[in-house]
């Protein structure tokens, strides 16, 4: 490991390290009661404990973000292909898009559940439609990237639209899809949660609920540690896709 | 059955253009870029274009490639319009910029023009492994082109460009970028590709000497509206010295000065 990869690993626990003994210190030396803020130790103890229960609702959470990132991005990514190839269907369409993105997310989740029922579908579609903008953003300017030579060259060899698409247009896409899917995994996450805390099926977002309800702090705690963990190896997931899938690409020389 | 692109034997293809114009429509009105130019490549001809910037010799590679529909006059490329020769595959084109796909290796780069064409896998094989050999990247076959220079990029591209035995070969200023060391090697090796594959190449250029050089003939284009001034031929034999090419060289100088005048 190089020194800049091993600094990266070590300064940030040991910030970690610092505030979670401070922390303890704090709730230790004030007596600060459990149901008001729980100490670190408490927490821990809790989510190794219930372990059995916290990993099976944070999966849960996880497949609705997961399956809205994969069902916005892929909607996006459509709709990019027609709108970065037709103006008309770009001026038509990003407005909606527009749309979709500034209506808040918790005013739009009870309706889905309404019209789709306490199921993990729901979930789904709002972690979908919080992904999609960020995606659709990235992907009509990445298919519109590619160097202007190259499409000149796959023109002179008579390439048809297919293969121009194929062969150029969607690598070219490719940075630019990774940028926008960076910014949607948090946001899918969020909109997994959200779901479940109005009605759409179990996860850690109800997890949080009951916990609240029951003013049982250290669970609650637990539960927002799992979805910080979850959303960390996501990111990671998608870190380390970029590296293996843009070795070509001038942001990934030198690292 | 039309013979395969990627098996046709090349032969270089005559080329004709008369009374040639294109006009842009341009927010600030019309722009000549192109006016009556008339000229002919005989089969396996290289014919240099020379001018200063503006004088419309990307358009003239662009018009020739199919790339571009001629605003007047006409054109024939194998005695069919530029379009249908396009559609044939029987123009090679190099750019400026290398335009190299950088998710690609050189090999997979020179593959692009077989894959588009839809050459048979092994067919493809071999051919790769023969423009490999003929452009000397044997060595660099699995490298992506950030890992290459700006020559060897070049190289790659040109090997590209011959990848379906073309007849006809367009250039546009594909040493334009590089140092002048790298410059002449690389036109060396253009003029020893070009030989091989008997291919009638068109080269943009604002080099003279770069011209002079490389080409059995000079076309010498002067801006504003673009137009053909004069063609002069290079009756040098080859491999050319330095010191036959000065006298042609400066008839080259003249014709572009009496055209800016």
């Amino acid at each position: 490991m190089r020194r800049s990869q091993l600094l990266a690993v070590v300064a940030p626990a040991a910030i970690a390290g610092v505030i979670l003994v401070g922390w303890e210190a704090w709730v230790r030396g004030a007596s600060v009661p459990a149901y008001i803020v729980p100490a670190p130790s408490a927490i821990a103890s809790r989510l190794f404990a219930d372990w059995d229960y916290f990993l099976p609702e944070g999966l849960r959470t996880l497949g609705g973000a997961l399956g809205g990132l994969a069902l916005g991005s892929a909607t996006a990514l459509l709709f990019a292909a027609a709108m970065s190839r037709w103006r008309v269907v770009e001026a038509g369409l990003m407005p909606w898009a527009v749309a979709s993105k500034v209506t808040p997310i918790i005013a739009v989740a009870p309706l889905f559940v309404i019209w789709f029922g306490f199921t993990p579908l729901p979930k789904v579609l709002v972690a979908a439609l919080v992904a999609f903008f960020p995606v659709l953003v990235g992907a009509v300017t990445g298919l519109r990237s590619g160097e202007p030579a190259a499409h000149e060259l796959l023109r002179s060899l008579a390439a048809s639209e297919l293969q121009i698409f194929l062969k150029l247009r969607l690598p070219s896409a490719l940075p630019f899809l990774f940028a926008g899917v960076k910014v949607a995994v948090p946001l899918c996450i969020v909109g997994s949660v959200v779901a479940e805390w109005v009605g759409a099926g179990r996860g850690l977002g109800q997890a949080i609920l009951v916990a609240n309800n029951s003013l049982d702090m250290p669970a609650l705690f637990a539960a927002v540690v799992v979805l910080a963990l979850l959303g960390l190896g996501l990111m990671g997931l998608v870190y380390w896709l970029e590296r293996r899938l843009l070795f070509w690409h001038p942001s990934s020389f030198g690292g | 059955m039309a013979l395969l692109a990627s098996q046709r034997a090349s032969i270089g293809c005559p080329l004709d253009v008369r009374g040639l114009g294109v006009v842009y429509e341009t927010r600030d009105g019309p722009l000549v870029a192109l006016q009556d130019a008339t000229f002919s490549a005989a089969p396996g001809e290289f014919v240099a274009i020379l001018g200063p910037s503006g004088c419309g010799k990307s358009t003239l590679l662009r018009v020739l490639g199919g790339l571009l529909p001629p605003t007047a006059g006409a054109v024939t490329v194998a005695g069919d319009s530029p379009g249908e020769a396009r559609r044939r595959r029987e123009i090679g084109f190099a750019f400026q910029s290398p335009a190299l796909l950088p998710w690609r290796s050189v090999a997979a780069n020179i593959a692009l023009p077989l894959e588009v064409s839809g050459a048979p896998p092994d067919q493809a094989r071999e051919r790769i492994a023969e423009l490999l050999a003929l452009a000397g990247l044997g060595d660099y076959a699995r490298l992506y082109p950030h890992q290459l220079s700006g020559g060897m990029q070049q190289r790659a591209a040109l090997a590209r460009a011959l990848a379906l035995r073309p007849p006809l070969l367009l250039l546009d200023e594909p040493l334009g970028p590089l140092d002048e060391l790298t410059r002449e090697a690389l036109g060396l090796e253009l003029v020893r590709l070009w030989q091989a594959s008997g291919a009638t190449v068109l080269l943009v250029t604002h080099s003279v000497q770069e011209a002079v050089a490389l080409a059995d003939r000079v076309l010498v284009l002067a801006p504003r509206p673009g137009r053909v001034v004069a063609s002069l031929p290079v009756a040098l034999p080859r491999p050319r010295t330095v010191e036959g090419a000065a006298s042609i060289a400066a008839r080259v100088r003249a014709a572009l000065q009496a055209g800016a005048a």
